[in-house]
């Protein structure tokens, strides 16, 4: 296909050149001459610009997603609107919340019952939330609530279900139910055996007689409480403590 | 040393840079062009890698192809059409085609000035600098089949700027 081409290009390359008298290469001598060596030209423009740059934007890039994804530097939030609400700053300071304030992190929200604050366009209700990360957040219930006990040996005690307030727009965070120990627990000697040894005279003392007392608690027989020597009065019933360990469920609501 | 190189290749590297251009000033302006170059590089020049006479054409092609390039891109941005940019009709009849060759097949020339760089540097080692092709693969660096392939690559492109340009 490329024999008319190749029979031109052959054509071209046997083209009569002017030649080049002796006059003439002595000017072009000494023009190369005069000029010296060539400045190395380093190559330029869009071959070389172009890694640069896609190099440039790609560290760019990267540098952003970082930022934001350490939290692009946001350490608050800014009330859009606000009615009934005080803020307690982590400095232990507390103030009233209007729009287009700016509530740093850490700080606790407290909405009154009719109030309302929106942040982000998502309103939130009455109840204290905690500024994290620029979001607000349902304050964690305090210890004290949630490790609240009920007496353990009334099995009849409801569960303790704690929901706190979910304002609209926030999952509410899940309902920890704690569940009282249906089993009753039973101090009840099961059987108690107490064995009285010998007194020993040695020397002209007399030494008195041990006494082992074996009980077992029901319910628990890998339980054993020897007592030794008994050089106390022994009572013939022997009521064992039982210590408190109650242990509660914790399980979500539901499941 | 590099007198010696001077006067021993300067007609030859001028005769393969006026087939070119067939522009006796631009010829010049080419052929100095190349042998400053030439100098600049001489001390990292390896005999081993290549000899001298492909190693200097292939300075010379260079200087031609960059210019080409440099000029292509001047014409782009001052929308400058030259006379001589004028497509010629390349008619099919061997009288008119002889009279072309004759005269210069400046349709060629120009679509040559078009190719890429590299297009451009094998045809005009293989056509126009009177280099044996095992010298012209050896002027490109490559082996002669790979060069082989190269030039079929580039009669390609090249014929598809000429019908572009038809």
């Amino acid at each position: 296909m490329n024999d008319p081409i190749i029979r031109r290009l052959e054509s071209l390359g046997e083209a009569r050149a002017p030649e080049l008298f002796e006059s003439h290469v002595r000017t072009l001598e000494e023009r190369v001459m005069a000029a010296g060596p060539a400045p190395i030209d380093k190559p330029v423009g869009r071959r070389r610009a172009m890694p640069m740059l896609l190099s440039a934007a790609a560290a760019l890039l990267i540098a952003v997603v970082a930022f934001g994804a350490l939290g692009g530097g946001r350490n608050g939030l800014t009330v859009s609107a606000a009615e009934g609400v005080v803020v307690e700053l982590p400095d232990g300071s507390s103030a009233a919340v209007s729009a287009g304030d700016d509530v740093p992190d850490g700080a606790i929200i407290d909405v009154a019952i009719d109030g309302e604050v929106v942040v982000d366009g998502q309103r939130f209700g009455s109840g204290r939330y905690l500024v994290v990360d620029g979001r607000l957040l349902p304050e964690p219930v305090s210890s004290t609530t949630s490790t609240t006990t009920t007496d353990p040996r009334s099995p009849t005690t409801a569960p303790l279900a704690v929901t706190p307030g979910s304002p609209p727009g926030i999952d509410p965070p899940p309902t920890t139910e704690i569940v009282p120990i249906t089993r009753p627990i039973d101090s009840t000697v099961d059987r108690s055996r107490t064995t009285v040894g010998r007194s020993t005279i040695v020397d002209g003392t007399t030494t008195p007689p041990t006494t082992t007392t074996t009980t077992t608690i029901r319910n628990r027989p890998d339980r054993t409480t020897t007592t030794t020597p008994a050089t106390t009065t022994v009572s013939p019933t022997t009521t064992a403590s039982i210590p408190s360990d109650r242990s509660f469920d914790t399980r979500p609501e539901g499941g | 040393l590099f007198a010696v190189l001077f006067r021993r290749h300067v007609r030859d590297v001028h005769r393969f840079v006026w087939r070119r251009t067939q522009d006796d000033g631009l010829a010049d302006d080419l052929t100095a062009m190349t042998f400053e170059r030439c100098w600049t590089a001489l001390p990292d020049y390896e005999p081993k890698r290549s000899s001298l006479r492909p190693w200097l054409f292939r300075i010379a092609a260079n200087s031609v192809a960059s210019h080409y390039r440099a000029e292509g891109r001047r014409r782009r941005r001052e929308h400058f059409v030259s006379v001589r940019d004028e497509p010629l009709v390349v008619s099919t009849d061997p009288a008119n085609s002889l009279s072309d060759i004759e005269f210069g097949d400046r349709s060629v020339l120009d679509a040559m000035g078009r190719l890429d760089q590299r297009h451009h540097e094998v045809l005009s080692l293989r056509f126009l600098a009177d280099l044996t092709t095992a010298e012209a693969a050896d002027a490109m660096g490559v082996g002669s089949s790979h060069f082989a392939v190269m030039q079929y690559r580039a009669l390609a492109a090249l014929k598809r700027q000429l019908e572009g340009t038809s």
